[in-house]
């Protein structure tokens, strides 16, 4: 029933991509986040697409896969669309109705589903490819430096991966509770807005007392296991750069500098 | 009247990176009145399959018919079936949520629109079916203990008076005094009411002593149906799936090893002892 | 390994002042490699007991001293916590990380242990519960007697002398119990580990060397299981059971059929009946 969600799934395959540094990972991601905004002709454009496309190729996770995140995204990327196509001033396509389509909102709205297109392509790549428990180490590691003005960058990764452990149990349980509601006769289906509404109610509280009873005994078992803050703490995987790291870097860096010089100079 | 499995299959994530089959298809017939053990292996598809009864689970094959009512056909009111046909899951107490004990209880009548005195009376009855005083009505249900929480929540289900009623694991984490005042509850409902119940357990001995039919699922096929008797003669078959025998069987099976007559049949701990008894009675004269 | 001297401890009632006594005058010495049933109804006090034991309860009156460390000293927390680890009743809420392994480095990395030795610990301690095979799974999609593997392997990784089971088999199936059973005999035999075993089957508490019955907060029977749990009527009264082979020898002893004390599983069973029937 809500055993759908592909957006933060790893996909675990032996790629190079999977083998890089996370920190390097998140790095590149936000960095190709500003690459696509800060683009403006269309070879900048064609080189951050090939730029992914060679990504997910050396990732080795089946396309498919890619596409059945971004699903949900579909009607947000129509709805800039059609927003865009109507109403951008210009030169007049055709006319339906009242709305006049222009050739400029046209191709405004094509930059702007490829960009939303590459961004979330992007991103997903990143959660696909780099395990949960990664991808916290390598945020952990890169607020560190943040920890002087006060970012407790151990406690936010600790939160995002229990929060992580604990998604899929919660689902379950949440899955659980509607069947045993429904059981009883729950109707959570039919009427107004309102009563749909408190139909959930039988829901909620039984998921937030278990929410809470779980903390508790989670955090008791922490306790016993002496946790006592990111203090002193040791790790059993220690982050390394490697050759590959490198390179990847210096790619993402290149891309960027081509792009502003086509903006320069083509745009 | 009764309910008819009808080659049933459960996918779970059907065509995902994940499929698997839970059920595959399964035919059987469980009649009015039965008291119905159901065990397997965990995993085994019993509680998938237990869960297509009252249509909490769509199939991905096959069907289900209750009373002559194919139970997902477009045109079945699966509300009214849900009414006949009661559940109870595993760890039923994470379902309780209202403030009070009695109101808990009287959710699943009010969903039917069943309230006032009528109410009054079922939630009543039920408190007394499941051995809950009187007193606690008025308490919030997240003061009570453990065992009282699974006997609210059982009564919640009890209390809309089903014609079938389905349990999942109910005496799971409860200590032994516990876990008997449960299963006499249920004993009673099915004496009292004659309610047909569909009991899913790991232990044998209480499979041995409460039920009059039972069905082993295995792999998502069924494997074997019968009276206890029948199924527990099986007792290789039954290793062999992961699953055990009620302990005074392998006694008297290792009895009957040594070459003595042991009647084939489940005996708890003081039939088996009498059976011992004769036996012995018989070697020293 | 743990001591107990007149231990009390008091539940605060909500809502009054009222003060329960949960432990009352608890006096207990379990020394090092013994395997111990505690046993007990539902509120009997054997989890607050055991919660003494590794100073997440520190009693009100008494002592309890773990390896002769006084565990109402605040100094000595994560020294205790270390020797006397605790497995829980509900596999899921007690596993941390979403890999297998990063959740049995959890304790070490705690204790601040250097990275190559977490790697060997983590590896020990996985090969110990036989998970080995299980290293880089998600906790989610172990079966229940996988995740309490786990989770006993997560203790281990922090070199304890002691583990705690507080019902840690209550919620499991058949085989998962039996996962688990076998997992803690082994522990005890091998590495002579303590082991002190919360639970409500008296076919697991069989398989101690020491039962211990706790009632209203106090210690009511303290034996080896076949002292204790010949004590039928004794036991039903505390709201417990007993074996059913042991109950079946009871019976036949009250038939007049002897076939002695301490009849805890089938096998002993069938070699006593075997003894008395002459085959």
């Amino acid at each position: 029933m809500l055993g759908d969600i592909t957006l933060g799934q790893f996909y675990p395959t032996n790629s190079i991509i999977h083998k890089l540094d996370p920190r390097v990972k998140i790095m590149i991601a936000l960095l190709i986040i500003v690459g696509l905004f800060v683009a403006d002709s269309f070879y900048a454009y064609l080189l951050c697409t090939l730029f992914i496309a060679i990504a997910v190729f050396l990732s080795k996770v089946p396309v498919g896969f890619i596409f059945k995140g971004l699903k949900p995204l579909l009607f947000i990327m129509v709805f800039t669309a059609v927003i865009n196509v109507f109403l951008t001033d210009g030169r007049t396509l055709f006319k339906v109705w009242f709305l006049r389509a222009t050739y400029e909102g046209v191709i405004i709205a094509f930059v702007m589903v490829l960009r939303l297109f590459l961004l979330v392509t992007a991103t997903t790549l990143l959660t696909l490819t780099t395990s949960p428990i990664m991808l916290t180490d390598g945020i952990e590691r890169l607020l560190k430096p943040f920890n002087a003005i006060k970012v407790p960058s151990h406690e936010i990764a600790m939160m995002m991966t229990i929060a992580l452990r604990f998604i899929p149990t919660l689902l379950e349980e949440t899955d659980k509770i509607i069947k045993a509601q429904s059981a009883r006769g729950a109707d959570f289906t039919t009427g107004s807005i309102l009563k749909r509404a408190k139909a959930m109610i039988p829901i909620l509280i039984p998921l937030f007392i278990s929410s809470f009873k779980r903390a508790d005994e989670l955090a008791t078992a922490m306790e016993c296991r002496c946790y006592k803050g990111g203090d002193g703490r040791t790790k059993l995987k220690v982050l390394k750069c490697e050759k590959r790291d490198y390179i990847a870097l210096f790619s993402i860096v290149i891309l960027l500098i081509l792009i502003i010089f086509l903006n320069i100079f083509a745009g | 009247m009764s309910i008819e499995v009808k080659n049933l299959t459960h996918i779970y994530g059907k065509n995902g990176p994940y499929e698997k089959v839970a059920v595959d298809n399964v035919s059987c017939t469980f009649e009015d009145g039965e008291f119905i053990g159901m065990i397997g292996h965990t995993g085994s598809g019993k509680s998938t399959l237990v869960q297509h009864l009252n249509g909490i689970l769509k199939p991905t094959e096959g069907t289900v018919i209750y009373n002559g009512i194919d139970i997902f056909d477009k045109n079945t009111d699966l509300r009214k079936i849900r009414q006949e046909v009661g559940m109870v899951f595993q760890y039923p107490e994470s379902q309780l949520f209202e403030e009070t004990v009695y109101k808990d209880i009287a959710f699943g009548l009010n969903n039917y629109g069943i309230k006032g005195d009528e109410a009054d009376i079922k939630i009543h009855n039920a408190a007394k079916m499941v051995d809950l005083d009187y007193d606690l009505l008025q308490k919030s249900p997240f003061e009570l203990s453990g065992g009282q929480k699974r006997r609210v929540a059982l009564a919640g289900v009890i209390a809309m008076e089903p014609k079938v009623l389905i349990l999942d694991e109910p005496a799971a984490g409860l200590d032994p005094a516990g876990r008997i005042s449960v299963l006499e509850s249920i004993k009673n409902l099915h004496l009292t009411r004659g309610i047909t119940v569909i009991l899913v357990s790991h232990s044998m001995e209480d499979m041995a002593k409460y039920a009059s039919k039972l069905v082993v699922m295995n792999k998502g096929k069924l494997e074997l149906t019968g009276s206890p008797k029948e199924v527990f003669k099986n007792q290789k078959q039954l290793f062999e799936m992961g699953l055990d025998v009620p302990n005074m069987c392998k006694v008297l099976a290792k009895v009957r090893a040594l070459g003595f007559d042991v009647p084939e049949s489940v005996f708890d701990v003081e039939e088996t002892a009498q059976v011992l008894c004769e036996i012995l009675r018989r070697e020293k004269c | 390994m743990i001591k107990t001297q007149n231990l009390f401890y008091f539940y605060q009632e909500q809502e009054s002042d009222n003060k329960t006594q949960v432990l009352k005058d608890i006096s207990l010495d379990i020394p090092k490699g013994e395997f111990v049933a505690l046993l007990g109804h539902n509120g009997s006090g054997k989890s607050t007991l055991a919660r003494t034991f590794n100073a997440i309860l520190i009693p009100e009156g008494g002592k309890v001293y773990v390896d002769g460390l006084d565990t109402s000293d605040e100094n000595l927390l994560y020294e205790i916590r270390k020797k006397a680890g605790m497995v829980f009743q509900n596999p899921d809420n007690q596993l941390v990380a979403t890999i297998v392994e990063e959740d049995i480095a959890f304790g070490p990395e705690n204790l601040g242990v250097e990275s190559k030795e977490i790697r060997k610990r983590v590896d020990d301690a996985l090969n110990a519960v036989g998970m080995r095979a299980y290293i880089s799974h998600a906790p989610h999609m172990l079966s229940g007697g996988q995740k309490q593997r786990v989770a006993i392997a997560g203790i281990l990784a922090m070199k304890p002398e002691c583990i705690i089971l507080d019902e840690s088999t209550a919620m499991l199936d058949p085989s998962g119990r039996k996962e688990v059973m076998d997992t803690i005999k082994k522990l005890n035999h091998e590495l002579n580990m303590t082991v002190i075993l919360i639970t409500h089957y008296m076919e697991e508490a069989a398989q101690a060397d020491r039962v211990i019955v706790l009632d209203e907060g106090k210690v009511v029977m303290d034996g080896k299981p076949d002292e204790v749990f010949c004590q039928v009527d004794r036991l039903k009264e505390l709201r417990l059971g007993v074996p059913e082979v042991t109950e079946l020898s009871y019976i036949l002893k009250q038939k007049g059929v002897d076939l002695g004390d301490g009849i805890l599983t089938t096998d002993d069973f069938m070699d006593r009946f075997k003894a008395v029937i002459g085959k």
